[in-house]
């Protein structure tokens, strides 16, 4: 048993001296990218964020948010002028794919790493924005001077906000 | 023993021990020249939090590339394909619990790969790999030590 103990230890050990070192260059803990509830998107001014699809092209053909910029680590050299097309400084790029996907978080990573700093992802994914456009939970309408809510949801009125809290506590 | 039946193992045994050194000193380089991209495939399994995704997306590769590099030294055949094995099994559990979940994967096994999740194909794969690593531990132990050593 000790035979095979001792050098078993070495190629475990070895391995963790050298990954110790690694992390003493890359950052003992690792980057964050903030990330958007739903409740977020919804206080946020969202006519001012850029949406960036990180999807498949044929999901995004199907349907997505309007206004979206479709971009994906398949696409990505192609729709990257799209992306600067579209942004300017100081807006918010908030980055969605599906429930259950991490495709969102890799291309936010892929957007900072350009120098863009506000990059957010939505967690929800794109089902979770559509939710937030049904009847019940009112609705988020994108119209040519840009995102419009009514009733419950979010208004482009600010001091209508506290209002959509409390309701949301009921 | 037949001669034909020795020669044939030790064929096989090289063999293994060329495909698993080989494919695990690929799969090690490929994730350290993207330790990020490695980082959020591990992250995107969602089984762990993420101080400690960061801190296997830094260890792992550099255990693939010392296992690979010790596959092919006899006094550490043994511990590396244990290692192996050890490795091979926790991919395909973790491969087998995201299938099981849903989740929409890339499967960083080789670093910033940006093939989807084909998961029959992955687990298919792993369990091959995992075989393979059983194999040569089962080629390492001296005979007659236990009741799963060969007999010659």
């Amino acid at each position: 048993m000790r035979v095979i103990l001792f050098p078993f230890l070495g190629l475990l050990l070895l391995p963790l001296f050298m990954a110790l070192g690694h992390l003493s260059y890359s950052g003992w803990n690792p980057p964050t990218t903030a990330a958007l509830s739903e409740n977020d998107v919804r206080l946020l001014k969202v006519q001012q964020a850029l949406w960036v699809d990180a999807r498949e092209e044929s999901l995004f053909q199907k349907t997505h948010v309007p206004g979206a910029v479709n971009l994906n680590r398949k696409n990505w050299e192609q729709s990257l002028p799209a992306l600067f097309e579209h942004y300017e400084e100081g807006r918010t790029i908030i980055v969605y794919c599906s429930v259950g996907c991490n495709e969102s978080h890799v291309i936010a990573a892929k957007i900072r790493e350009l120098g863009l700093e506000d990059v957010q992802v939505f967690e929800g994914g794109y089902e979770a924005w559509r939710v937030s456009r049904s009847s019940k939970a009112g609705e988020l309408r994108r119209d040519g001077e840009g995102l419009k809510a009514n009733s419950n949801f979010e208004s482009r009125n600010p001091k209508q906000i506290p209002n959509l809290k409390s309701n949301e506590t009921k | 023993m037949k001669p034909n039946r020795r020669v044939l193992l030790e064929t096989a045994e090289w063999g293994a021990v060329l495909v698993l050194s080989g494919l695990f000193l690929y799969a090690g380089v490929m994730k350290l020249l993207d330790t990020g991209q490695f980082y959020r495939d591990i992250q995107s399994y969602r089984l762990t939090p993420d101080v400690l995704s960061w801190w296997a997306a830094h260890y792992l590769p550099w255990l693939e590339l010392v296992a690979g590099v010790a596959l092919f030294l006899p006094k550490f055949r043994l511990p590396a394909a244990l290692i192996f094995a050890g490795l091979m099994s926790v991919f395909t559990l973790a491969l087998l619990s995201a299938w099981s979940r849903g989740l929409d994967i890339s499967c960083g096994c080789f670093g910033s790969s940006t093939a989807e999740a084909n998961y029959p194909w992955l687990v298919v794969r792993d369990l091959g790999l995992l075989l393979m690593a059983l194999f040569l531990v089962w080629r390492q132990i001296p005979p007659g030590t236990c009741f799963f050593s060969r007999r010659w």
